[in-house]
């Protein structure tokens, strides 16, 4: 119940400062460009795209999309409250700590899921009065999906928000996973195999496996993975990390991983 | 239930560091009495105040509140407890119903976030944001939500940091109502004057220890016997003078100008004075005494000059 309610704390702070509306806002516009955008690119090009190519096509940028917006709204939320001494206020009332991180969790989580739904229900409104075609559960796959990706990314802004008693660190921390994961994962990758392959490490296929595991443990390559699982493209897995079970693993970690962390840490802080 | 102390420091000791914040604190709140934790900046009340809402573990030693393990029953103690803590901050985008919605939801208690706001005199302001608030109506919307419930013990860190003469008045008149329903206050001041009216028993802590503990009389009694008040009012009128004279404890009163009286008195007279003139519908807008400080109170007790019982 204490979780519930500081959850409830969270989304009426998040609907007074207009950080709800304006997410819900940014969804929108995202979705709807997208997809006026494509029917329209579609209409041009003389026929239609095919019932599974905008769904397709919105994958990459919800892969990059969600990890932003979900580190951006939990980065602050325990962190904060240490710094300006509220935190004082919720836990003299009878919430235990791990209430406080797992109700901001859930807050946060539920804050980001809105204004995704409300965002692709917008595009897909829009791309069936455009007269385009898409396959709606195709769509609602991926945007189950992306929800999951949202979640694990605040799991991972309240595990470190929890964790870390400055806010500059916390941002520092969690943006450059973001970028990381986001950006510039496969250049890591794609440098490591290089590395290993100049000095020789190991056999070539131990080098596959490694470089491959390592390119499949990033929380975005899991959900392209799984994406492409759904929609049946990406052809046949080439090892197990590309198997859609390892990524559901991989993606299942992060969003629990980090915040159990979270947990943890926070139980053990001292508070002054 | 009634046997159990309200609070009860059995030895604790609290180091950061190399700083040692509590030595060996041994201290106990018997239910349903006014208790005042006095003490200069830095002597470790607020250390002792978080060790008890457990956002500090004790480093050795054990600390019960209504019999309950400050550390291992954390939650439970504070499904019966209010408190009004030290620097904090309300949540800035929250209006003051929101606040006290929050605090009754998290006690599972029943109470009108308008008869609270009422309570403490911000009604007026209950859908405006607290970030807005003053650090007076901040103080005060805090104290109603640690009114919530009707907690059986209500802890109070410098309650009247922010409040104007009237404003502390007014918090003491409901710390006497709770009081009288039958909680048990627990509250810390570096003030003497706040604690002196109301409080059944003082303790005080000086560089982490209990250098007295006893009724706030004999403290007076064995350092001070009479003081001088420094009223500044709206207007001096004959009722307020002759309102002031009619206390118990007062000796003398003479006015300065149109708008302060100075009054000689009695130490514990003081809160006493102030009310009557309040009552005459004069306004008290600052006060002031001459009267031994706590500071020499405390290089008392330190120095020898009188000893603890």
């Amino acid at each position: 119940m204490s979780v519930v309610t500081i959850a409830k704390k969270d989304v009426q702070d998040a609907i007074r400062s207009w950080r709800l509306l304006g997410l819900v806002a940014a969804f929108v516009v995202f979705f709807v460009g997208l997809s006026a955008l494509f029917t329209k690119v579609g209409t041009f090009l003389g026929g239609e795209l095919g019932a599974a190519a905008f769904t397709a096509a919105i994958v990459s940028p919800i892969g990059f999309l969600l990890p932003v917006i979900g580190m951006f709204i939990g980065y602050r939320s325990v962190v904060g409250e240490r710094s300006s001494g509220s935190i004082k206020l919720l836990l003299s009332l009878p919430h235990t700590r791990s209430d406080v991180v797992l109700g901001k969790f859930l807050g946060r989580t539920a804050i980001v899921s809105v204004a995704t739904v409300v965002g692709a229900l917008a595009g897909g409104i829009t791309m069936f009065a455009l007269g385009g075609s898409f396959a709606p559960m195709d769509y609602v796959g991926v945007l189950l999906l992306a929800l999951v990706l949202g979640a694990t990314f605040v799991s991972v802004s309240i595990g470190l928000s929890s964790s870390i008693n400055s806010e500059s660190i916390v941002v520092g921390i969690g943006f450059s996973l973001v970028v990381l994961f986001t950006l510039v994962w496969g250049m890591f990758t794609f440098g490591l195999s290089i590395v290993l392959a100049r000095y020789d490490v190991g056999t070539e296929a131990l080098r596959d496996q490694l470089v491959g595991f390592i390119g499949a443990v990033n929380p975005k390559s899991a959900f392209s993975t799984l994406t492409s699982t759904i929609l049946g493209s990406g052809g046949a897995p080439t090892s197990v990390w590309s198997e859609w079970w390892f990524a559901a693993l991989v993606l299942l970690c992060w969003l629990v991983l980090p915040l159990a962390f979270g947990l943890w840490r926070f139980e053990r802080t001292e508070l002054s | 239930m009634s046997n159990t102390p309200a609070i009860q420091f059995d030895d604790v000791t609290k180091q950061f560091g190399d700083v040692t914040a509590l030595h060996g604190l041994d201290l106990t709140v018997e239910q349903g009495e006014i208790y005042g934790f006095l003490g200069p900046n830095g002597a470790g009340k607020s250390t002792a105040i978080n060790i008890l809402l457990d956002f500090l573990p004790p480093t050795a030693g054990d600390v019960t509140v209504l019999g309950h393990d400050a550390q291992a029953e954390s939650a439970t103690i504070r499904e019966h407890i209010g408190v009004l803590p030290d620097a904090f901050r309300p949540y800035e985008r929250l209006t003051g119903r929101q606040h006290l919605d929050f605090a009754i939801e998290s006690k599972n208690a029943d109470d009108d976030p308008e008869e609270l706001l009422d309570r403490v005199g911000i009604l007026g302001a209950a859908d405006r944001k607290a970030g807005g608030y003053s650090k007076g109506m901040t103080q005060r919307l805090v104290l109603a939500m640690a009114l919530v419930g009707n907690p059986e013990l209500i802890i109070l860190d410098e309650p009247s940091t922010g409040l104007d003469p009237n404003g502390a008045l007014e918090m003491r008149e409901i710390i006497l109502e709770e009081n009288r329903r039958g909680a048990t206050i627990f509250f810390s001041s570096h003030i003497l004057e706040q604690v002196e009216a109301i409080c059944d028993r003082v303790g005080i802590l000086r560089d982490g220890r209990l250098v007295a503990e006893n009724s706030i009389s004999d403290l007076q009694a064995q350092t001070n016997s009479e003081s001088v008040l420094t009223v500044a009012v709206s207007a001096v009128t004959d009722e307020s003078v002759a309102a002031v004279q009619s206390v118990d404890g007062v000796t003398n009163v003479q006015t300065t100008g149109a708008d302060e009286l100075v009054v000689k008195l009695d130490a514990n007279s003081k809160f006493s004075v102030l009310e009557a003139i309040d009552a005459t519908g004069v306004e008290v807008r600052d006060f002031d005494t001459d009267e031994e400080s706590l500071e020499d109170l405390f290089s008392a007790y330190t120095n020898g000059k009188v000893t603890a019982e």
